[in-house]
């Protein structure tokens, strides 16, 4: 393994984390989205090809690790939402700014979306990628990008009264 | 998808019939707002918005939604440092074993369960962490990663941390620095404090033929760093990924038992390093 490699999956994973929390809603969960799509990468990483955008193989990796889980998981038990979660918010009280308070309301605004609709809001707003990589990413037309990306926003904006 | 009428606006183009030719639709608002309108386009769609207060305001629904999803991601950099550890793990366990990128023809046998189990927990004889850990172990083995486990003076081997040049790269290397030793390279991967407050170090071996290691060792009163865990990476070809992360669950039901705290940031792991 190279050790650029190795920096790189590191750098990423604020990017994976963030991609793991809004399928997962849960931070163990999404904890473990990261460290399976840590593992898988590392056992690919021959396959991966520099010349595409890292980022997108990655992500393409963990939502089908996403998926992976759902499918084993259907059955599990009533999950604690990421909000309930001691560690999703007010953490830190004396810096609750309202920065702070945007966020989460932002936050709370896409976990009532559909997945689908997180999904997609949080690669192409959060994580920049392109319509194209995204659409790589998530398995579907561009053309279908676009139109979930477009009804995804005007639901965040109803939600947050924006409209 | 569960709901097939929701993509029916594919063609980013479409227009609906309710709309004005001039007046640009809500996928080509979108597309400016995100950097995707190729620039005659942009520039039509940024008259009719100047022009337009009904396709400003459409338009700023996706320029403040993707702000806010921009401003949230910034607030969300925060990676917990459990994750952080748990990767630098396998990293390190794949530097130290590298898998095959595709799964090997022919799976290497189990090693042979005298050689793959060594149990011996010396002073740590609380059985508190004995359960898991053979559950844990009953999969490692399963899987044909190998594992052992020491307490001081046993004389279970050690995979070569007990050797000299070893242990004395362990008493000055930085995390995630490397050194090469007659036993092979070692690299440092966390330092922490375990419940009673001796400090350890977490570390792989990669000897440059045959099996490395990944081992928690503790400073012991001697000044020497006490191996009281190290699993095997197998040297030949194996199913990496499973392997790999059964081991780390041994890791972490370890790590849990000691009462490891958080992983020492670099200032205070020199000054522990120099005690």
């Amino acid at each position: 393994m190279t050790d650029d490699f190795a920096d790189r999956l590191i750098a990423a994973l604020p990017s994976l984390r963030r991609f793991a929390v809004s399928l997962a809603r849960q931070s163990d969960v999404a904890d473990d989205l990261v460290q399976i799509t840590v593992e898988r990468a590392l056992v690919a990483q021959d396959r991966f090809d520099p010349s595409t955008p890292l980022m997108a193989w990655l992500f393409r990796i963990l939502r089908n690790a996403f998926i992976d889980m759902t499918r084993r998981t259907r059955t599990r038990g009533a999950e604690t939402d990421i909000a309930d979660a001691p560690d999703a918010a007010s953490v830190d009280g004396p810096r609750a700014t309202e920065a702070r308070v945007m966020l989460d309301q932002t936050m709370a605004a896409m976990r009532d979306l559909p997945e689908d609709q997180r999904a997609i809001l949080t690669l192409v707003c959060m994580e920049e990628l392109s319509y194209a990589e995204a659409a790589h990413v998530l398995d579907i037309p561009v053309g279908t990008v676009m139109s979930r990306l477009s009804r995804a926003r005007r639901a965040l904006a109803a939600r947050l009264g924006m409209e | 998808m569960t709901r097939h009428d929701a993509d029916r606006d594919d063609a980013p183009g479409n227009v609906p019939e309710s709309t004005p030719k001039n007046v640009p639709d809500d996928a080509r608002l979108m597309a400016l707002a995100d950097g995707e309108l190729p620039g005659a386009e942009a520039a039509a769609v940024a008259r009719a918005i100047a022009t337009d207060p009904d396709v400003a305001r459409r338009f700023a629904v996706f320029v403040d939604t993707r702000a806010r999803l921009a401003a949230a991601a910034a607030a969300q950099d925060d990676v917990p440092a459990a994750l952080r550890a748990r990767v630098a793990d396998m990293i390190a366990a794949h530097a130290a074993a590298p898998a095959q990128a595709t799964p090997a023809p022919a799976p290497p046998p189990p090693a042979p369960d005298e050689t793959v189990l060594r149990p011996v927990f010396g002073q740590r004889t609380a059985p508190a962490w004995a359960l898991p850990l053979a559950a844990s172990l009953a999969l490692a083995v399963g899987l044909g990663a190998g594992f052992m486990a020491r307490g001081p003076g046993t004389g279970a081997p050690a995979a070569g941390f007990d050797s000299a040049a070893v242990q004395d790269a362990l008493g000055r290397l930085a995390t995630g620095d490397s050194a090469a030793t007659a036993a092979g390279a070692l690299r440092v991967v966390s330092s922490f404090r375990d419940s009673a407050g001796a400090l350890c170090r977490e570390a792989v071996l990669a000897p440059t033929q045959g099996e490395g290691a990944l081992a928690v060792l503790c400073r012991a009163e001697d000044g020497g760093w006490r191996a009281d865990l190290v699993l095997r990476q197998p040297a030949g070809p194996t199913d990496g990924a499973v392997s790999a992360a059964s081991g780390l669950g041994v890791l972490d039901a370890f790590l849990a038992d000691i009462g490891a705290g958080a992983p020492l940031d670099p200032g205070p792991e020199a000054r522990a390093l120099a005690e």
